[in-house]
């Protein structure tokens, strides 16, 4: 049996955390948009999802759209199918769904209680919104990458009537959504081709382009729902296209299909959680338990607080002395006071330079989400604090020691903005962005507390799918993190965790195949209930000049390799591109020994380049790797994230490398989810927590890499001129 | 009369917090220590009295958001080519051009700036009778690039009753102004009490975005530049 590790875990879990703590009166993110009587947009109400987890009515599909960026997670059970679901409008009008189903008693007449355990991934385009007149219509493509269980295309229109009380929806469907109820497939007309529906999609993981619109028949669907007088409550009915026949062929099979007809009642707890109940096919109860959210929408009010230092203009005549300049004591206190001031925003001075009309400051942001928040904040406590001789403020925020990005801002300036109409703009055309130098030199005041300790412990929570009995095993972990920072840019570290539930007590064997185990056997380092010791190492980052970052990270860099690991990235301030060069020498670790490294006794020397692009449209920004694996492939991964301002990610990856796709396995090639919730969408106060997430297979070990800590772009990504312009905004809260 | 308070600010800052603790561990903390403590809340601070601005001889204004049953004083801190900020000792502000409210920070959602068409009678007192007929006001709230999202409305003014009204143990006459602002993006109404000679705004209850609706500030001490 396969194994596939959700490590999401913790994002859908403060999904879930977020949309219960959604205050009743919170408006939902919404797709539609209304008006009210005073002519103001109001939210419609945001279409809800099926049981496949994808925009619909019960088990159909519809014609809408979620809003742009909504994010849902959902879990729907009936007749023996169970559905947990993962869903990301990604553009407008571009919905994808990825789906892990368990089906019980699955056509296999010789095998009758087999449970087939399936993953499946939907991709919904909008054709056209919804007018005065016309409805919605979207092209939908079911089990578009997966093995064919669900395979099927649709053309789903809706029109909502009544204020938007009542819903209509109609549809025509093919492959499964033309199984039942339906009239000859129309392009069999074209070519007689069209009437044959290939069902071998050998190991899957690849579009079923040959199957699409092919088979006999095409079926019709449809559905009406009515959001009732009683607030939060939609009541629906639906006549379904899916006669279900491979789930009836088993004689173990329990679920009867006797109609096409479904009927549900859906009720909106909050406005992320949405609880349904359903008589389906007039044979089985179902529910779906849906919990969403927006990046768009944070749950809390985001600019709760106090507010940053009021600004005055330099008096008329002020004293322009630079005599302070060279008196140590004026220096230090200056240093030591406006460090306090700054302590109180979470902001952290690292290093200052005094010259007579300028000064340059290394900044560390603990705490600001929007870095040009903390770089604004910083100069507003400058200009309240230091000497009327100082013009210009040179600030540079620090990321895991390294200097970034140096933003230049006239004092004069800031005083002529502050408060002013459209500041924010203004204040854009007057700052100046160049790479930081590697180092503050000269007259320069460091920050003296080295080694600084730091630790922390926090649960993790992680699904494995299709790795316990019934596929889907929850999981807990209490993880012990330490580090000492011996300098700005040197720290040793570890991360110790602590199994506390859903734990697979026996290790297993030696997984076979021809490629070296580095990714299949990691179900065994996680087994039993001792403490693992997942990192232990020794990381140094550093810049060779303004646009060069370099990182050099040697000890046990994950659970299943330690070695020696090395990383350049060249990225201009000002550049929407980047490249970055890696390059490791891994050996494979013990599973049951932490310092051990015996039992597989196997090294590899894997690496390449990577070229990164923010194409600047939608957010969609990309990195293209090609090199070497850990199982020693060579090849090449693409990687499509769509990142959103404050800092919510949701990304995909395909790796494909000279493995065959036998030798890989299910799938045929390597794939997986990204995702990343930034912690202060969901809290009232400033946090630059994020809680991340990734959907990959463990099963194969083609296209594996090395999990090293602290890869240079993702520290350095959001500093450069384009990022710092979308919050750029934030300069003046 | 000049009426500022400059330096307080900063000097409350270099008062704060100046241990190593992390910020964000030390902010979760205190949120959760607050909705687990069992000990009586803290005594209501007491009521800021007339005597008490006359006393402190600085520009100060009472400001009240509708889900805000008390209001907040806060005190002229800074003065930007007119722009006023009036801070609270909890350092969220209120920028006030004249009587008309140009910006929020800390309150929830901030309104990063407003402006308005040149004869605006909020920034300039203005008699009622000689009020325009129309004004424009422009929004600027958080959003995305660096002037956030945009949203534009015109107002037209319609004269109410005269009424009385006391602010702070101050006994006002005046007249009320209704303003009914339209746009692209909706509508909304302000009211202004003012005076019927002068056209001094005395107090106003001043839409500042569609999260967190009107505002009402009331004028303690006038600023005096």
């Amino acid at each position: 049996m396969s194994e596939r590790r959700l490590r999401a875990g913790a994002a859908v879990l403060a999904l879930a955390a977020a949309a219960v703590v959604v205050p009743g009166s919170s408006a939902p993110a919404q797709d539609a948009v209304g008006r009210d009587a005073d002519g103001r947009e109001v939210a419609l109400p945001r279409p809800s999802m099926n049981l496949y987890g994808s925009t619909g009515i019960i088990d159909m599909p519809s014609g809408e759209m979620q809003p742009d960026g909504q994010v849902t997670a959902s879990y729907s059970q009936f007749g023996g199918f169970v559905r947990r679901n993962f869903s990301f409008q990604a553009l407008p009008r571009v919905e994808m769904s990825l789906r892990y189903s368990t089906i019980h008693n699955w056509d296999r007449p010789k095998d009758p209680t087999y449970d087939l355990f399936d993953r499946s991934l939907d991709l919904r385009l909008q054709l056209m919104r919804e007018g005065d007149y016309l409805p919605s219509l979207t092209l939908g493509f079911r089990d578009l990458l997966g093995t064919g269980v669900y395979s099927s295309e649709y053309l789903a229109a809706t029109k909502n009537f009544l204020d938007d009380d009542l819903k209509v929806t109609a549809g025509v469907g093919w492959g499964r959504l033309g199984s039942a109820g339906g009239v000859e497939n129309p392009f069999c007309a074209l070519s007689d081709s069209f009437c044959t529906r290939e069902n071998n999609y050998g190991r899957g993981g690849k579009p079923t382009f040959k199957a699409m619109f092919h088979g006999e028949d095409m079926g019709f669907f449809g559905g009406v729902e009515w959001r009732t007088p009683v607030d939060k409550l939609t009541l629906k009915a639906e006549v379904s296209s899916d006669a279900y026949s491979r789930e009836q062929v088993s004689p173990a099979a329990s679920f009867d299909r006797k109609t096409p007809f479904n009927l549900g009642a859906e009720y909106r707890l909050t406005g992320g959680i949405t609880l349904g109940g359903y008589w389906m096919y007039g044979d089985a109860v179902g529910f779906n338990v849906v919990v969403t959210g927006n990046p768009y929408k944070p749950i809390t009010p985001q600019d709760l607080g106090s507010g940053p230092m009021p600004v005055n203009p330099r008096p008329a005549g002020a004293n322009m002395s630079t005599a302070w300049v060279n008196d140590p004591a004026a220096r230090a206190k200056l240093t030591e006071a406006l460090g306090d001031a700054l302590r109180t925003d979470g902001i952290t001075l690292d290093a200052m330079k005094f010259e007579d009309d300028a000064v340059d400051v290394f900044i560390i942001n603990r705490r600001m989400n929007r870095t040009p928040k903390a770089i604004g904040r910083t100069a507003r406590v400058l200009a309240v604090g230091l000497p009327y001789s100082v013009e210009t403020f040179r600030i540079t925020p620090v990321e895991n020691g390294v200097p970034t990005t140096t933003v230049t801002v006239r004092r004069s300036d800031l005083e002529g903005l502050a408060a002013q109409p459209n500041a924010g703009a203004l204040s854009w055309n007057t700052v100046q962005m160049d790479g930081a130098v590697p180092a503050l030199t000269g007259q320069v005041w460091q920050r003296d507390v080295y080694p600084i300790y730091d630790w922390a412990i926090f649960p993790v929570p992680t699904i494995q799918l299709f790795g316990g009995n019934d596929g889907f095993k929850p999981q807990l972990t209490a993880q012990l993190r330490g580090s000492v920072r011996v300098s700005p840019g040197l720290s040793f570290s570890s991360l110790i965790r602590q199994p506390l539930l859903g734990v697979f007590d026996d290790p297993g064997s030696d997984s076979s195949g021809n490629l070296s185990p580095v990714q299949s056997d990691s179900q065994r380092y996680y087994a039993g209930w001792s403490p693992k010791l997942v990192r232990l190492t020794g990381d140094y980052l550093f810049k060779l000049n303004p646009e060069t970052y370099g990182r050099v990270s040697a000890g046990l860099l994950e659970r299943q390799f330690g070695g020696v690991s090395g990383e350049l990235l060249w990225k201009p301030v000002d550049q929407n591109w980047g490249l970055g060069a890696e390059l490791n020498w891994v050996k494979q670790r013990d599973f049951d020994n932490p310092f051990g490294f015996g039992h597989y006794d196997y090294d590899v020397v894997t690496g390449g380049a990577s070229f990164y692009w923010n194409t600047g449209w939608q957010g969609i920004e990309t990195q293209l790797f090609a090199g070497r694996y850990l199982a020693g492939d060579w090849g090449a991964t693409l990687s499509v994230a769509r990142r959103f301002a404050n800092g919510w990610s949701v990304g995909a990856f395909v790796t494909k490398t000279d493995v065959t796709e036998d030798e890989f396995g299910e799938g045929s090639f390597d794939k997986g989810l990204t995702i990343s919730i930034p912690l202060r969408w969901s809290t009232p106060f400033e946090t630059r927590q994020t809680i991340e997430g990734e959907l990959r297979s463990l099963a194969s070990n083609g296209g594996a890499t090395l999990d090293v800590e602290n890869r240079l772009y993702p520290i350095v990504r959001d500093m450069d001129q384009d990022h710092l312009k979308q919050n750029w905004g934030s300069f003046w809260q | 009369m000049m009426r500022r308070s400059f330096a307080l600010v900063l000097l409350g800052l270099l008062a704060g917090c100046g241990s190593q603790r992390d910020p964000v561990l030390s902010e979760a903390m205190g949120a959760l220590a607050g909705m687990w403590r069992t000990e009586p809340a803290p005594k209501p601070q007491r009521q800021v009295t007339r005597s008490d601005i006359e006393r402190a001889n600085v520009a100060a204004i009472l400001a009240r958001l509708e889900s805000d049953p008390r209001g907040t004083v806060l005190y002229a801190t800074a003065d930007n080519r007119g722009f006023v900020t009036y801070v609270s000792p909890l350092m969220q502000q209120v920028t006030l051009k004249g009587a008309e409210v140009t910006g929020t920070r800390g309150l929830g959602t901030d309104l990063l700036s407003s402006w308005s068409s040149s004869n605006d009678p909020l920034v300039r007192p203005t008699p009622p009778g000689a009020w325009p007929a129309r004004v424009d006001r422009t929004f600027e709230l958080p959003g995305a690039g660096p002037q956030g999202r945009v949203e534009r409305y015109s107002c037209t003014f319609e004269r109410g009753a005269a009424s009385e009204m006391v602010i702070l143990q101050v006994r006002y006459s005046g007249l009320e102004i209704t303003e009914t602002c339209a746009g692209p993006d909706g509508r909304f109404e302000n009211l202004h009490f003012v005076d019927p000679a002068s056209g001094a705004v005395r107090r106003s209850l001043q839409w500042i975005g569609p999260k967190m609706g009107h505002i009402d500030m009331q004028v303690l001490e006038p600023y005096t530049p």
